[in-house]
């Protein structure tokens, strides 16, 4: 049993970082439809950026904002060059193949001009676990949950109550009745690249200390993230946070208990199980894409 | 995408009798390249571009004829393939093995066709088809006593019939040149005709084509299926010519490959498709590119197909054609 939370706990740290990519990608299918491939890239791309400004001799927590800014600089600029023009063909079908398309440049791009060797980065965090009892959660796991759970509040807090955010919501809800009250959806959407660039940079400069960044993280990332929004509900955040921490639980528990390399193994079970129990569910989404 | 105006369906154009010097020419190029090439690796090259050529034809008979951007099809090579592999490396006949491959496959895209198409549409279904894919990749990866995990299965043995066997690299140009025009064949003849035209109605507007009396989940499954059959004689191709394999045939750079083809070439383009599986395996090899920068490559490629061109560059060449043949008649 205390083996069994310990799993729990872990999973719960991998899954706030989950989270945080989640979100990002269930904003960009309810604000403009897009689903995003290369969101998973943008997080390597921060990672990277987080490992070479800490290899130049800087802090962690100053090279992590750096990171995250880098992210959403990314992010704004493939709204910019590739996205903008991909989302007037207004295909869902379009959209998704061109983010993979960018996706894979993306990646072996990465693959020549670095090595797919992981590189690490140490967290300042790594020598004070979290000691509960029994339980045990490593410096930058909790760090995570604390990051994670903090930065989602503070996006829901963001569409809620400041102008930026209300104006996104608006064009999710009724692109047409957005504009005709002087809302620009083009703005929203580049605003919503934004902020789901930086959602993928602090994903990425808590999984760096955990997993260390490599070329294919992207997309392996990408894996996990569009299991989660499709069960999830595809634009829906509490539904993509809630998605996120069963995904990580339970891919801890299937690495734990049955066998290391099943992690990704496991999300997909997890989502064919949901797609034949909840076809119901799933029939709604299908509407929207 | 839409061939409906011009009243005809992307994957069963009729064929204008003013093509058969181009036919007898490639027919040529086709039968003669053993005898013009300079060494082994050069002859290796053309083999492996005609598999291509069969696997994105196989590809393309479910997504040009649906729609559906499909991502389970690379899964559906490495089934057979494995299946393939491992009957043949435990005694039984190749000829049986390939065979047993075949049905494995279509088995697999039946028991996927059946949880998915019923149920996602558009994006969600590529999604979904993925993560197929990644779970045979990690199963092949994982369960170690019978696809011998990550080192996968080698010294598989070759077809042969008789005293006649696959056992010389012209032997097996010849072999998948057959292959490929077999599935180029057996999936035009399969789309002919009514089938070809429910196919057409589903990915012009599947709603309306339900509405109108059509089993939409019925003809999809069957278009699936077809195509895992044609897949899967691909992969105990394979299997035989590489005499070995691993999970990597499951990842992602074989769907993307499969993905750039119909991408660039544009879905149900039959000629398309093969001009398109041709230059992405021969130009990088003429270029000398390794793995890294060909998947560079393809990725820009696709990108600047989506954006200049979204429905891919056969029909845009093709206008661009008529239009300048119409201005040389004025």
């Amino acid at each position: 049993m205390i083996e069994f939370i310990q799993q729990v706990l872990n999973g719960v740290g991998l899954g706030a970082s989950y989270a945080l990519l989640a979100v990002g990608l269930a904003l960009l299918l309810g604000v403009g439809r897009v689903g995003n491939f290369a969101h998973g890239d943008i997080a390597m791309l921060g990672g990277y950026a987080l490992q070479i400004i800490v290899a130049a001799g800087f802090a962690y927590y100053y090279a992590s904002i750096a990171a995250v800014v880098v992210a959403a600089i990314i992010s704004w600029i493939a709204y910019h060059v590739v996205f903008r023009y991909l989302v007037l063909s207004r295909n869902t079908n379009v959209v998704f193949v061109g983010s993979m398309a960018l996706s894979v440049a993306i990646e072996s791009a990465a693959l020549l001009l670095l090595d797919a060797t992981p590189r690490q980065v140490t967290s300042p965090l790594a020598g004070s676990p979290l000691i509960m009892g029994p339980f045990v959660m490593s410096g930058p796991r909790w760090f995570s949950v604390v990051v994670g759970g903090g930065v989602v509040l503070a996006l829901v807090a963001f569409l809620r109550y400041t102008d930026l955010g209300r104006k996104i919501t608006a064009v999710g809800e009724n692109r047409e009745a957005a504009q005709v009250i002087g809302i620009s959806p083009e703005h929203a959407l580049a605003m919503t690249f934004v902020v789901a660039g930086l959602l993928a940079g602090v994903a990425a400069i808590l999984l760096v200390p955990i997993l260390g960044v490599f070329p294919a993280m992207g997309i392996r990332l990408m894996l996990k993230g569009f299991a989660i929004v499709i069960m999830g509900g595809m634009s829906s955040i509490p539904g993509a946070f809630a998605m996120a921490m069963l995904v990580g639980i339970s891919e801890s528990l299937a690495v734990g208990y049955v066998a290391s390399d099943l992690g990704d193994g496991a999300v997909f079970l997890l989502l064919i199980v949901f797609l034949l129990l909840r076809p119901t569910g799933l029939a709604r989404l299908t509407a929207q894409s | 995408m839409t061939d409906l105006a011009s009243g005809r369906a992307g994957t069963v154009q009729p064929t204008s009798p003013t093509k058969w010097p181009v036919r007898l020419a490639v027919a040529v190029a086709a039968l003669g390249f053993p005898f013009v090439v300079a060494n082994d690796y050069q002859l290796h090259v053309g083999i492996f571009a005609l598999f291509v050529v069969g696997i994105g034809i196989a590809y393309d008979s479910f997504v040009g004829a649906t729609g559906y951007r499909s991502f389970a099809h690379a899964a559906f090579l490495a089934v057979s393939a494995y299946a393939t592999a491992i009957l043949s490396t435990n005694g039984i006949d190749v000829g049986l093995a390939w065979l047993a491959g075949v049905v494995a496959s279509a088995v697999t895209a039946l028991a996927i066709g059946a949880v998915v198409l019923r149920r996602v549409r558009g994006f969600v279904f590529s999604i979904v088809t993925l993560g197929f894919g990644v779970i045979v990749y990690v199963v092949a990866n994982a369960w170690v006593e019978v696809t011998r995990g990550p080192q996968g299965i080698y010294q598989i043995p070759s077809l042969s019939i008789g005293t006649f066997g696959l056992n010389s690299l012209t032997r097996y140009y010849y072999a998948v040149l057959v292959l490929a025009m077999l599935v180029h064949i057996v999936s035009l003849l399969w789309l002919r005709g009514a089938r070809g035209r429910r196919l057409l109605a589903i990915r012009e507007n599947e709603d309306l084509a339900e509405a109108c009396g059509l089993n939409a989940y019925l003809a999809k499954l069957s278009a699936f299926v077809f195509s895992a059959v044609l897949m899967g004689v691909m992969g105990g191709f394979y299997a035989q010519y590489y005499t070995i394999v691993t999970p990597d045939l499951a990842w992602l750079q074989w769907i993307m490959l499969l993905m750039a083809i119909v991408v660039i070439a544009g879905p149900g383009h039959r000629i398309g498709v093969i001009c398109a599986s041709l230059f992405l395996v021969i130009g990088p090899e003429i270029l000398r590119a390794g793995q890294s920068f060909r998947e560079l490559l393809s990725g820009l490629l696709m990108l600047i197909t989506v954006l200049v061109s979204p429905e891919g560059w056969t029909p845009t060449i093709k206008r661009y054609l008529a239009r300048r043949r119409a201005a040389a008649r004025r």
